[in-house]
């Protein structure tokens, strides 16, 4: 009898918490009490816990036991708690030793019969764990798959309590239960349902060049584009080939995607850390906390679910006002930090914004046969819906043409996303080498540092004098042409690159949007 | 009648009875005995209809917070609380003749 503690994690948005569990187990009228802001879920972690242990064969003495959970002043969320208060429970009720449960984590939601289920953000708890410097971190052996990637000390899968008991007892069954853990691994169900999604390929698409060269510099460079067209033109169908151009997410990005996707609770655990690049199209009615993020407990929004993806706005202006401005400091920064009664959170959110939109309410303003119907000022109504500043921070804005029934005969299929893909990933690795050089010579201003040769700054002067391109607007549109260079190799940018970006970037006021 | 053979039940079994019907200001006791290290409560249900079940759930909230109180106050008085503490309920089921059919030991019934 006496004290006894562990740690488990709290996640918020999408990072752990550590917190110290300690549970003291003595004389008094008999009763269990969680004290430390637990929520509603960690409170009820007493039932389960009291069910789990005698299941598991481990009754709880009639003892007074009082469980805390320090920093007492954070709430405290989620069914990860069960496994650690259990495990301190037990180890303050002599069913094992004190000293065993000390320098542990455990994460793990428990069952009445004792079995363990996978909880919320085991990727953000691993590497939390590592930062702590623990000696072991006792997980349900389905997290194995994406912890065993990202932790740096020792991780052990377990099945039930009754298995974490011997973890922290017997140096052989912790043993044991690590070989077990890694042949697990082997047989595991690999591919997760949602995840297998075919990638539709660029070469199904007919024509549409300018698009299909608008994506491949956005998909070089992470920009972020509006494509604008009458509606059947196909703007939908090129965003979704965009996935299938970018490269495959490299080992830090994949922990990234996986980290916010354990954390949400969306991602099939077994599956491990993620293959592809996320696609997200949110529907046009979500709510800006949606997009963002955020509730009671912090979860991470549509934004942060795209994170090193594409996040796809269909009908751009259709989306309301205040969800729009949001993207504003993602769009800039590459994250958010939202702050909510749980705390402040940094949501990661460097995503490709793809966004698409009709020229018109009716659709067809410019379209070369169809009449336009609508009135100029609901044209310019719908226009006014996407805010100049968030205009401002689009790059690259195409216009897709209705097809012709010449170009629908042709029907010459398109270059395959295989192709484009590698001329991408060429020029990513490129841009990487160049910047590496770079940092050598020091800094320059911004037309020295990308390179910009004679004739491009000669162009890009006239171009600030002749049209309103902000400051903003100057550093993106040399950006531009530096992804456009990039995908030639060329270490200085010339004219035709910065021609190629400034119509990408002033074809803004070319189809009237400003 | 049915206190008298809940107790024969818990001193066969192995308790040492210590006090039988105490009042306290907060409430009563039936039975206080010990069992190796720990102080038992016991209540004690005598029923005569077959069913035992609800001899149990005749222990509700108000009952419980009643005995817990009165448990703690008697222990007290006498300088042995805190200590382990556990509350029984012993039910005894009668015959149509008010004798013992049979009795059931529920164990650690107040938990919270």
């Amino acid at each position: 009898m006496g004290v006894a503690s562990t740690w488990g994690f709290t996640v918020v948005g999408v990072d752990a918490l550590p917190v110290h569990i300690e549970a003291h187990a003595r004389n008094g009228l008999p009763g269990v009490t969680i004290v430390g802001l637990p929520g509603a879920a960690v409170r009820e972690a007493r039932e389960r816990i009291r069910s789990a242990a005698a299941s598991s064969g481990l009754p709880l003495p009639t003892r007074r036991i009082t469980v805390n959970l320090s920093p007492g002043d954070i709430p405290k969320e989620g069914p990860g708690f069960d496994l650690p208060v259990a495990l301190a429970t037990l180890a303050a009720c002599d069913h094992l030793s004190p000293a065993g449960a000390r320098a542990v984590a455990a994460v793990g939601e428990l069952s009445l019969e004792g079995n363990l289920r996978p909880a919320r953000g085991a990727v953000s708890v691993a590497e939390a764990a590592g930062r702590l410097g623990l000696s072991l971190l006792i997980v349900p052996v389905e997290d194995l798959a994406a912890v065993s990637q990202v932790a740096d000390l020792p991780v052990v899968g377990v099945r039930t309590l009754g298995e974490a008991v011997l973890v922290l007892k017997e140096r052989t069954a912790r043993e044991r239960l690590q070989i077990r853990g890694k042949r697990w691994l082997r047989v595991r169900p690999k591919s997760a349902e949602g995840d297998t999604t075919p990638v539709e390929d660029m070469a199904q698409v007919y024509g549409r060049h300018q698009a299909k060269r608008a994506l491949e510099i956005v998909a070089a460079g992470g920009h972020h584009l509006l494509m604008i067209g009458a509606p059947g033109v196909g703007k939908t169908m090129l965003a979704r080939r965009l996935l299938g151009i970018l490269p495959p997410l490299d080992r830090t990005e994949a922990v990234e995607v996986t980290r916010i996707w354990s954390a949400t609770g969306l991602r099939d655990v077994h599956a491990g850390l993620a293959t592809a690049r996320p696609f997200r199209s949110p529907h046009h009615t979500a709510s800006r906390a949606a997009l963002v993020g955020g509730g009671v407990n912090l979860r991470p929004g549509e934004m942060s679910l795209a994170h090193r993806g594409v996040l796809f706005m269909d009908e751009l202006p259709e989306f309301a006002r205040d969800a729009l401005e949001a993207l504003r400091q993602p769009l800039e920064e590459g994250r958010m930090v939202i702050s909510r009664r749980a705390g402040t959170s940094v949501f990661p959110a460097e995503f490709t914004l793809v966004g698409a939109m009709n020229p018109c309410p009716c659709g067809y303003l410019g379209h070369p046969h169809k009449e336009c119907s609508c009135p100029a000022a609901a044209v310019h109504r719908y226009r006014t819906r996407v805010s100049g500043p968030l205009l401002d921070r689009i790059d690259a804005l195409v216009e897709i043409p209705p097809l012709s029934v010449a170009e629908l005969e042709a029907a010459e299929p398109g270059e395959a996303s295989a192709a484009i893909a590698k001329r991408v990933a060429t020029a990513r690795a490129f841009a990487d080498e160049r910047k590496a050089r770079r940092t050598r010579w020091g800094r320059g201003g911004i037309e020295e540092e990308n390179g910009l040769n004679g004739p491009a700054t000669r162009l890009l002067r006239k171009a600030l004098a002749g049209h309103h391109l902000g400051g903003r607007g100057y550093v993106r549109v040399v950006r531009l042409a530096r992804t456009v260079a990039d995908l030639e190799e060329s270490f200085q940018v010339q004219e035709e690159h910065l021609s190629e970006a400034l119509a990408l970037r002033l074809d803004q006021r070319r189809v009237g949007m400003r | 009648m049915g206190e008298q053979t809940a107790a024969f039940f818990l001193a066969e079994h192995g308790y040492r009875i210590l006090a039988r019907n105490q009042r306290t200001p907060v409430g009563e006791l039936d039975i206080v005995c010990r069992s190796l290290s720990e102080i038992v409560i016991v209540e004690v249900k005598a029923r005569s209809t077959s069913e035992y079940g609800d001899a149990l759930e005749s222990v509700g909230p108000k009952k419980a917070n009643r005995l817990r109180a009165a448990a703690v106050w008697w222990l007290s008085e006498r300088g042995l609380f805190p200590c382990a503490l556990r509350f029984d309920v012993v039910t005894v089921s009668l015959d149509r003749n008010g004798r013992p059919r049979s009795v059931h030991h529920l164990k650690n019934v107040l938990e919270s």
